[in-house]
């Protein structure tokens, strides 16, 4: 759980990547602010395009032509990577912080062995020789559950069902064990079966290895299940971030809101699903203001002007719990019409 | 309370599908010889009844958009019987197929996929309308421009082209498209699984409207257990070819039997972070639908397994009144 | 509530694209090419003069001023005053007029063998790719068994062959009239242009039929041809309004390309003395005919050269703007 005295593993400071296209610039993460504590699963989500594996991507420095972190800081152990040069940042990778994709059959090399992709890793960081890796790489991929690990190793990526990939991918990416562990949709290829098995995998390491997780998904249940702390994300930017059961049992925005509501629950149906209208906005021409604003009913409903005008900041809401939302906060010209009614109640 | 109001009220049969069989050959080698078969459905059975929706859910692999394409006879059934309005669609000649391809259609995954991307939508929407020889082009343009009204779009994007869209807003173009047919049965092949989550909502109700509205008979096939429990009647949880379960939504959720639906319920994330379920993880892997286990096809990850499992195939058999199951376990 | 205004309730959607059509999108994208665009005007250029060249000629291709030989540019015509724009041949016939006119000829024959060539390919390879099986098998094999003789000398075999034997190959009257007043040349050169263009095209097909058959094999995986077949499609409407459509980007690039493949081939086969045959002036003959002043009168060979090289070249970048235009890979 966020714990506040302690230390952060990683603070992100008003960290903006933007990608030059042809169309314009897409601001696909706009100032985001986070804080990863170690040893916590925190998880990052919301729809495509929202910057969510942007952000990742970031963390690794790995952003390329044509994108560009163009402003912000991304504090790790001390360090600002984004400073780093690229040898440094070798050191880092794959090492202090690793990172597994949604993908797993095409983020493995088609052309080598299981155990020598896992091998290199080690002789990278480690410089473990051939024979060691290989025994590392068994040792390695018994350790995440990968049925018959010895015969296994010599198998190539596409040998692998997705499910075994996956733990493949685990077992590189814990393979120098790293203070963090970056999951990008770790699951969204697999079945549901597989699924939990890889979920199980990630709890298991994460208490095996103490290492920090940043799980991405677009899947609230996955969230819900697996994560201490949330922060929701929409078009670039941060939006709601809270401890999870707060998130989910009080959730203020009206993005989260709605994004709860809209999903349908196993076991509770509803004859109708909430639905949020419209679709996510185009990152190259973001709305003025609030970028929720268009697709807003609470906005609507307390009959805001502000935001469609200006762009609400990420404030804290209740301790531990962050919102970016004109309902909560005040201004010169404006009353928040919700924070107004929680002043009063307090004091009381 | 006499016995017969305790049973629920049925609807009359529309389709009703009998042991379908779809083998897909793998070839090789250089004459191009069989050298296995794909059991992607086997020996299928189910009935959909009028005005209902049948949910049908399984994990990648496990035949169920094969069955789903078999039953509009996109793909040719291997054997079995099709049995629709009463006719048997296995038999009829093309020329009759295409008069009751009217009745029947179908809502694909891919919403970029599906639309011909050099086709200005309006077209699009009434493809199937200039196919059938129906109206003239004005006509049909008029009904486009009603049909894209219907499922929430302008009538100024009747000349748009399929790029200009988002994905949300092309799935209801291509739900547009297979209603102006005006069918009876339509099948969904996940329609919403390639959509963003605040997007899904918004399809999956405007189908439940246009299904009161029309009365409109689903099979709507899909991964997600919990969409599929919000949007059907019945469920039917398929696994390697093979139907496992049948029953209605309620009682899939309250009482499963089959090992398989129950792992299944287990392995949904809920989003609810106070809940914490007692978890059943199955082990291992699908296995392949080329070399499928013998007897119960679940036997190999089943973690109620016995002797008699792997000897066997356990039938569907109905054990309570409308809910079939296909294990050796249950009595 | 009606589900009419459900639905519409849930769609205040702010719609942020632009309205094009495809098209326009490509005429865009096009526009942006600039040595593409430069080559466009060029070609238009060379098509204008080749177009309007019995108003622009002021001497008869086989005129001949005898004693005039070697005349240099902007010679004028004692007798008469008329003025030799690019001076005279080897035996005296005026350069320019035979030049514009020879660019007719070479040009016409380089239109029609890619408007042949490429709609056998695309019908040839659309069929094979769409119905496959053994019909795909023997179609393809064949094209392949085509596409590794070496297309040259068999050019020079089959052109000689037919260039000789006048009724080998009967020619329809109806083809040879009007490929005649195009060109503005008499049956007999015509029945030669006219085999050229069929021994050009019949080796032209193999390469488009190949694309064809690849593009309509990745068309076939669309889900929006099973949406087609769903609704009842036949696959003759299937190839017609969603393969073909969707094909013809590459194919319009083939084409361009093409058409520059086929202005140095025609010269070369005209070089090598297989082509049409002087009196009537093609790029090629003119430039043969002339090869063997290159070293004291070199602007004889360059001047019919250069159109050649020019075409070529301008055919190529159109291609190339066509393709960076109408590939889909971006956001078509």
């Amino acid at each position: 759980m966020a714990d506040n005295n302690k230390k952060p593993l990683l603070e992100i400071r008003n960290l903006k990547t933007y990608f030059y296209t042809e169309d314009g610039v897409v601001k696909a993460v706009d100032g985001v602010d986070l804080e990863v504590y170690p040893g916590e699963v925190l998880g990052l989500v919301g729809e495509s395009g929202c910057g969510k594996s942007v952000t990742s991507l970031a963390i690794m420095r790995l952003i390329s032509k044509p994108g560009k972190i163009v402003d912000g800081e991304i504090i790790f152990d001390g360090r600002d990577l984004v400073k780093l040069g690229e040898p440094e940042l070798m050191k880092i990778r794959g090492n202090r912080i690793s990172m597994i994709f949604q993908q797993p059959q095409s983020a493995l090399n088609p052309v080598f062995r299981v155990a020598d992709q896992i091998g290199e890793v080690l002789e990278v960081h480690q410089s473990l020789g051939k024979r060691a890796g290989d025994a590392r790489a068994i040792e390695l991929l018994k350790l995440v559950g990968m049925p018959d690990a010895e015969s296994r190793a010599k198998s190539f990526p596409h040998e692998l069902s997705g499910g075994q990939a996956q733990r493949v991918m685990i077992a590189m990416g814990l393979a120098c064990v790293p203070d963090m562990l970056i999951a990008d949709e770790p699951t969204t290829a697999l079945d549901v079966t597989i699924q939990a098995q890889i979920l199980n995998l990630i709890r298991d390491m994460r208490e095996k290895f103490g290492s920090s997780v940043i799980l991405i998904t677009h899947d609230l249940g996955v969230i819900a299940e697996m994560a201490e702390r949330v922060a929701v994300m929409y078009a670039g930017e941060i939006v709601e971030q809270a401890d999870v059961i707060p998130l989910f049992q009080k959730p203020i925005h009206p993005y989260t809101k709605g994004l709860i509501g809209s999903i349908p629950v196993l076991g509770r149906v509803r004859d109708q699903l909430d639905v949020i209208p419209g679709s996510v906005p185009n990152l190259v021409n973001l709305p003025p203001g609030c970028r929720f604003a268009p697709r807003c009913q609470a906005r609507k409903e307390y009959n805001l002007s502000i935001c469609t005008e200006k762009r609400p900041a990420l404030h804290d809401f209740e301790p531990g719990h962050k919102v970016r939302c004109w309902l909560y906060q005040d201004d010169e010209q404006h009353v928040a019409p919700l924070k107004a009614k929680k002043t009063a109640k307090e004091k009381k | 309370m006499n016995t017969l109001s305790q049973k629920p009220e049925r609807k009359p049969d529309l389709l009703v599908i009998k042991d379908l069989v779809k083998y897909f050959p793998i070839r090789g080698g250089l004459f191009k010889r069989t050298k296995a078969m794909v059991k992607a459905v086997d020996e299928v059975s189910f009935t959909i009844r009028e005005g209902e929706t049948l949910g049908l859910v399984g994990e990648s692999g496990c035949g169920k958009t094969t069955l789903g394409r078999c039953i509009l006879r996109l793909v040719e059934p291997t054997s079995g019987s099709i049995n629709f309005m009463g006719q048997e669609l296995t038999e009829l000649r093309p020329r009759a197929m295409k008069e009751l391809r009217r009745e029947m259609q179908i809502i694909f995954q891919d919403p970029i996929a599906s639309l011909d991307p050099r086709m200005p939508i309006g077209n699009s929407v009434v493809e199937g309308l200039a196919i059938q020889n129906i109206g003239t082009s004005k006509e049909r343009f008029e009904i486009a421009i009603n049909m894209l009204r219907k499922v929430g779009l302008e009538d100024y994007h009747a000349r748009r082209y399929p790029h200009e869209f988002s994905g949300g807003q092309r799935q209801r173009i291509g739900i547009a498209r297979a209603l102006t047919l005006q069918p009876k049965f339509l099948v969904c092949d996940e329609p919403v699984s390639a959509l963003d989550v605040s997007i899904q909502s918004q399809v999956l109700n405007i189908l439940k409207e246009l299904q009161r509205e029309l009365g409109l008979t689903y099979l709507f096939i899909a991964h997600n257990l919990s969409v599929v429990e919000h949007i059907s009647d019945r469920v039917a949880v398929m696994y390697l070819g093979k139907i496992v379960e049948v029953t209605s939504r309620k009682e899939l959720y309250l009482n499963p039997l089959h090992p398989y639906t129950k792992a299944l319920l287990a392995a949904i994330p809920i989003p609810d972070p106070t809940i914490k379920r007692e978890r059943l993880v199955l082990k291992g892997d699908v296995p392949s639908p080329v070399n499928p286990p013998s007897g119960c096809r679940f036997h190999t990850r089943c973690p109620f397994v016995f002797d008699h499992c792997s000897q066997e195939t356990p039938p569907l058999r109905e054990v309570h009144p409308d809910h079939w199951a296909a294990c050796w376990l249950v009595e | 509530m009606s589900a009419n205004m459900k639905v519409a309730e849930l769609t205040g959607e702010e719609i942020t694209i632009q309205e094009r059509t495809p098209f326009q999108i490509v005429m865009m994208r096009f526009r942006k090419h600039r040595l593409a665009m430069a080559a466009l005007v060029v070609i238009t250029l060379i098509f204008m003069l080749t177009l309007f060249a019995p108003y622009l000629a002021n001497f008869e291709v086989t005129e001949i001023s005898v004693g005039d030989y070697f005349l240099p540019f902007g010679a004028v015509d004692e007798d008469t005053g008329r003025v030799h724009y690019l001076g005279t041949d080897n035996i005296g016939r005026d350069y320019f007029s035979r030049l514009i006119f020879a660019g007719r000829v070479s040009l016409t024959v380089a239109l029609i063998s890619v408007l042949i060539s490429e709609t056998t390919g695309v019908i040839i390879g659309a069929i094979s790719g769409y119905y496959g099986g053994a019909l795909d098998n023997v179609l393809m094999r064949f094209v392949e068994f085509m596409l590794t003789i070496p297309s040259l000398p068999l050019l020079l075999i089959i052109s000689s062959m037919l260039l000789a034997n006048e009724d080998l190959i009967p020619i329809p009257a109806i083809v040879l009239n009007t490929f005649g007043k195009i060109m503005l040349l008499n049956p007999r050169d015509t029945r030669s242009a006219v085999l050229i263009i069929m021994v050009l095209a019949g080796f032209g097909w193999l390469g488009s039929a190949q694309l064809m058959r690849g593009m309509v094999l990745q068309i076939k995986q669309q889900t929006f041809v099973e949406a087609a077949r769903s609704l009842g499609a036949s696959n003759t409407w299937i190839i017609f309004k969603h393969m073909i459509p969707n094909a013809m980007a590459p194919i319009i690039v083939s084409a361009s390309l093409g058409l520059a493949g086929y202005v140095v081939a025609e010269a070369a086969l005209a070089f090598l003395g297989f082509g049409i045959q002087d009196p009537v002036p093609t790029w090629g003959n003119m430039l043969s005919a002339t090869q063997t002043f290159m070293m004291d009168k070199p602007w004889l060979p360059l001047v019919p050269g250069l159109p050649i090289f020019i075409c070529s070249l301008s055919f190529n970048y159109i291609g190339d703007g066509l393709r960076d235009a109408l590939d889909p890979r971006l956001k078509m």
